[in-house]
């Protein structure tokens, strides 16, 4: 016969991440080298290809150089940070779409109010709260927004500061910054200035929370929050397993999941360029999840069902009410509500690939 | 005729069938691997070889640049008189695609690629054996 079965790239990665990182040998590593020569030859055009050579990437770090160098390959589809940031926000369903559907259901949420309240926790650059502030401003009613967004990068922040600035508002607006982690705000001075707004308070947070590194802190967080009493508390987190300390296992969570959220980005309506450096982007988040020692990592996420948890032991509820005028999603996205989690799922093939959670104060629960 | 033996590889000349037989085992250093494909190469130079057949069954992964450096050799092989070469296909995942990397370089070469020696020989058999290749000269390719 002419020619011979091959194995998948997912096969042969497998092996190689059953290696890593403690049966690291010779042998190993031209295994990984040759896999890598595989990946890189129609690298642009094979999504698990590009996969695969970002997860080889992200442990090379840690098994030493060899012939080939990944990083010239991938160079090439490096997009400046400002038009991948437009791409995140304006066409990637799963920011995209997530800003809507809680925006909206926010928007419901605060229905005919005068006075409001919004902890936004991760606050970045402002994006979604500066697309909220634009709903906002079609209220009749709403006389009076404090916005207090919670952000460590001041970067991120001062940019934030400045396009909220800039948004045309039917009602005052006072934007308190408060450049912190979540879990070193200072909760009694967050609690005065709620009271001195005297509004009624929503707290929304979009893929900050799984940052915190301890589940002590997570749980503390949770429960200051729900300290503050308030209306709705959103959450949205990638629906996959990056806590787990078992490499093995936290390999396989995580090419499932980017294996899905590669499969959506092939389908945007972009360039080549781009669709490669949007995921190009997410390497970054494969090199923490799989190249980060276990102290420093950061992109610890969790499935929606361990938020919940949380949310449920420290007091609040979750609720299945969000506002469906977003859920066309389009890209073969279903949005599902699971009844066992109590979150949305965003769903594509057989991957919740984002969870929503809208949680409210159990009136029942007994604060400490 | 038994070439060379070690336990990676041994190297031997079938004389009835004209077969060079390259039969490899685990993981191979680079500079016996290289050692192994020029010894070959010369006696294929020196000798009336009509076939190689490389059973890499056990083989552990080859680096895509001994891969290259195989593949590289063929053509002289054929030159010096190789009509045809077969592999024994590995069980090994990496060595499948060393394999591949091998074989996209040799797409163009009258190269088989078998599950079992016994099938190697017989395509090449047949393949010696059909009156064109008989008559025509050396070259398959």
């Amino acid at each position: 016969m002419q020619t011979f079965p091959v194995p998948t790239v997912y096969e042969a990665l497998n092996l190689v991440m059953k290696n890593f990182p403690d049966n690291i040998s010779q042998e190993t590593r031209v295994e990984v080298e040759t896999l890598l020569d595989h990946c890189l030859d129609g690298l642009s055009a094979c999504s698990e290809k590009f996969l695969t050579t970002l997860f080889i990437k992200a442990i090379r770090k840690h098994i030493g150089p060899s012939g080939t160098d990944e990083h010239i390959y991938l160079k090439k589809f490096e997009v400046p940070q400002i038009e991948l940031f437009n791409l995140l926000i304006e066409q990637f369903p799963f920011v995209k779409k997530c800003h809507e559907i809680i925006n909206d259901t926010i928007l419901e949420v605060v229905g005919d109010a005068s006075n409001i309240v919004i902890i936004d926790i991760g606050t970045g650059m402002g994006v979604q709260m500066n697309s909220l502030l634009k709903k906002l401003s079609a209220s009749k009613t709403l006389r009076r927004v404090t916005l207090i967004g919670i952000e460590p990068f001041s970067e991120a922040l001062d940019h934030a500061q400045s396009v909220i600035s800039k948004v045309s508002c039917s009602f005052a607006l006072n934007f308190i910054p408060v450049r912190s982690f979540i879990e070193e705000v200072d909760f009694e001075w967050i609690g005065v200035m709620i009271q001195r707004s005297g509004g009624d308070l929503v707290i929304n947070e979009s893929l900050a929370l799984h940052h915190i590194k301890q589940q002590t802190d997570r749980h503390r967080v949770i429960k200051k929050l729900r300290g503050l009493n308030p209306k709705a508390f959103f959450l949205t987190e990638p629906n996959v397993d990056h806590y787990e300390p078992d490499f093995q296992r936290r390999f396989q969570n995580c090419y499932q999941h980017f294996y899905h959220v590669f499969q959506v980005i092939d389908q945007l309506p972009v360039d080549e360029v781009k669709r490669n450096g949007l995921k190009l982007f997410f390497g970054r988040e494969i090199d923490d999840i799989i190249g980060g020692n276990e102290m420093d990592r950061v992109e610890k996420h969790e499935p929606a069902f361990r938020w919940i948890e949380k949310l449920l032991v420290n007091g609040f509820k979750p609720l299945n009410r969000f506002s469906k005028g977003a859920f066309n999603l389009g890209y073969g996205i279903k949005p599902e509500f699971d009844d066992f989690s109590g979150s949305l799922g965003l769903r594509f093939k057989n991957e919740t690939v984002i969870s929503l959670i809208h949680a409210v104060c159990d009136d029942e629960f007994l604060l400490d | 005729m038994e070439l060379y033996k070690d336990q990676n590889v041994v190297l031997r000349y079938v004389d009835e069938r004209k077969e060079l037989l390259q039969v490899w085992s685990g993981f191979v250093p680079a500079s016996l691997f290289r050692v192994i494909i020029d010894i070959s190469t010369e006696f294929i130079a020196k000798n009336d070889v009509d076939s190689l057949i490389s059973d890499v069954t056990e083989q552990k992964v080859v680096s895509p640049e001994d891969a290259e450096y195989a593949a590289s050799a063929l053509p002289e092989m054929m030159q010096y008189g190789l009509k045809v070469m077969a592999f024994v296909i590995p069980k090994d995942v990496f060595t499948r695609l060393s394999l591949k990397k091998f074989s996209d370089f040799g797409k163009d070469k009258p190269i088989g690629y078998f599950n079992s020696l016994p099938e190697a020989r017989q395509w090449i058999k047949v393949l010696l054996d059909t009156p064109v290749n008989k008559t025509s000269g050396n070259d398959l390719s």
